[in-house]
């Protein structure tokens, strides 16, 4: 690892004023990997840590908005990875899976029992192509994989929640 | 060959719509919602250097083993002195592992206030015989990894653990006799089921192990078991 090296004072704004306009996006996209919101704070915070350090190493500022996605999903999937490997003791959506959220009702309550059984890049790919609008070549680019892997990861992933939903 | 993505049909698009934006309607969290420049510089200060923090994480889960075994060989041996004698060295440790993020070594041991309570745990007890005392975090500044991730630091550091207690945040003080130290840590009673440790006789057989999280790097500072905890 390369040791921490602070960007300058006068980037600072910068970084701000781009956290500032992506912070919920990213808090969403967090959330809906992590599934907790203690890890999805811890997470972002981790991530966005990352980002401030490197932030002088962006080209351009209109690549910022991607770039800082692409570093929160790519965190968010590897700690996800790291928690299940762990097992379930420290997997709090392990955890939280068998009780059933109070603000769902109905199907919905199906479909997060399916969505939460996703693995972290199906999620990922779930979130960013069908809840942000991402196209499956930007998908692609935040997740740090191919087209092609990307629409795997989503055939399975909606396959998945059709056949929990079907026998619910 | 990659699958074909399936067209969604209208009502899981639907589900899928309605459920995201239950989801994500939450409110930020306030760390979330001041996270900037100013607060990630700040989280800098307590960055370990790469290559120091798994080998300190390393030496703090070391010392819960060793406190382990030290456990076992004070119930074979009819006694539970060892324990307390493993855990001496636990002030050393926390020192090293603590680094610069805690307060430790640097300045005179500031007044202490009132011991947390834990439940389940001898506050007092522990801190006559272990030499750990635990006190309220109240002045003593916020800690920069949550209760959660602590916990998960607790139970990932020790093998065989089956659950863990709440964290509680304390200023932790320990009492060695040349130099004091401090730090401010989330305290986790960690479950921990034979063979790990080995149960007294007549007991039930599960006991626990007391394990100081620093607050600030969310590594292992040391762990404690013996007399005051269960």
């Amino acid at each position: 690892m390369s040791p921490a090296v602070a960007p300058p004072a006068e980037s600072d704004s910068s970084f701000d004023e781009l956290l500032n306009a992506q912070r919920r996006r990213l808090y969403g996209i967090a959330y809906s990997i992590l599934r907790d919101h203690s890890d999805a704070e811890d997470a972002l915070q981790e991530a966005m840590f990352k980002a401030w350090r490197a932030w002088g190493t962006v080209r351009t500022r209109q690549a910022g908005p991607a770039w800082l996605a692409r570093i929160c999903v790519n965190h968010c999937i590897n700690r996800r990875r790291g928690l299940r490997l762990r097992g379930p003791a420290v997997a709090p959506s392990d955890r939280e899976a068998a009780a059933v959220d109070p603000r769902f009702s109905g199907r919905l309550v199906d479909l997060d029992r399916s969505y939460r059984r996703l693995s972290p890049r199906q999620r990922a790919a779930v979130v960013l192509h069908y809840h942000y609008g991402y196209s499956i070549d930007e998908c692609a680019d935040l997740m740090g994989c191919g087209a092609g892997s990307v629409r795997t990861h989503l055939a399975r992933a909606i396959a998945s929640m059709r056949k929990e939903m079907a026998n619910a | 060959m990659p699958e074909t993505p399936p067209m969604v049909d209208d009502d899981l698009r639907a589900d899928l719509a309605a459920y995201f934006a239950l989801t994500s309607a939450t409110e930020l969290p306030a760390s979330v919602a001041r996270m900037g420049s100013a607060t990630l510089r700040a989280r800098r200060r307590s960055w370990w250097p790469g290559a120091a923090k798994p080998a300190l994480a390393l030496l703090g889960a070391a010392a819960v083993v060793v406190g382990g075994i030290a456990l076992t060989r004070g119930h074979l041996g009819g006694g539970t002195v060892a324990s307390q004698t493993a855990l001496s060295s636990a002030p050393d440790l926390s020192r090293a592992a603590s680094g610069g993020a805690a307060a430790g070594g640097q300045s005179p041991v500031p007044a202490a206030g009132a011991l947390i309570t834990y439940p389940g745990v001898q506050t007092a007890v522990v801190q006559t015989a272990l030499g750990i005392g635990m006190f309220e975090a109240t002045g003593r500044g916020s800690a920069v990894v949550s209760a959660n991730r602590a916990r998960s630091m607790a139970v990932a550091a020790f093998t065989g653990s089956e659950g863990a207690g709440v964290a509680v945040l304390s200023w932790v003080v320990f009492s060695a006799p040349s130099s004091p130290s401090t730090c401010l840590c989330w305290v986790v009673d960690v479950l921990v089921a034979p063979p790990s440790v080995q149960p007294v006789v007549g007991s039930t057989g599960a006991r626990s192990v007391l394990i100081l999280v620093d607050s600030r790097t969310g590594a292992v500072v040391t762990g404690a078991a013996g007399p005051g905890i269960p």
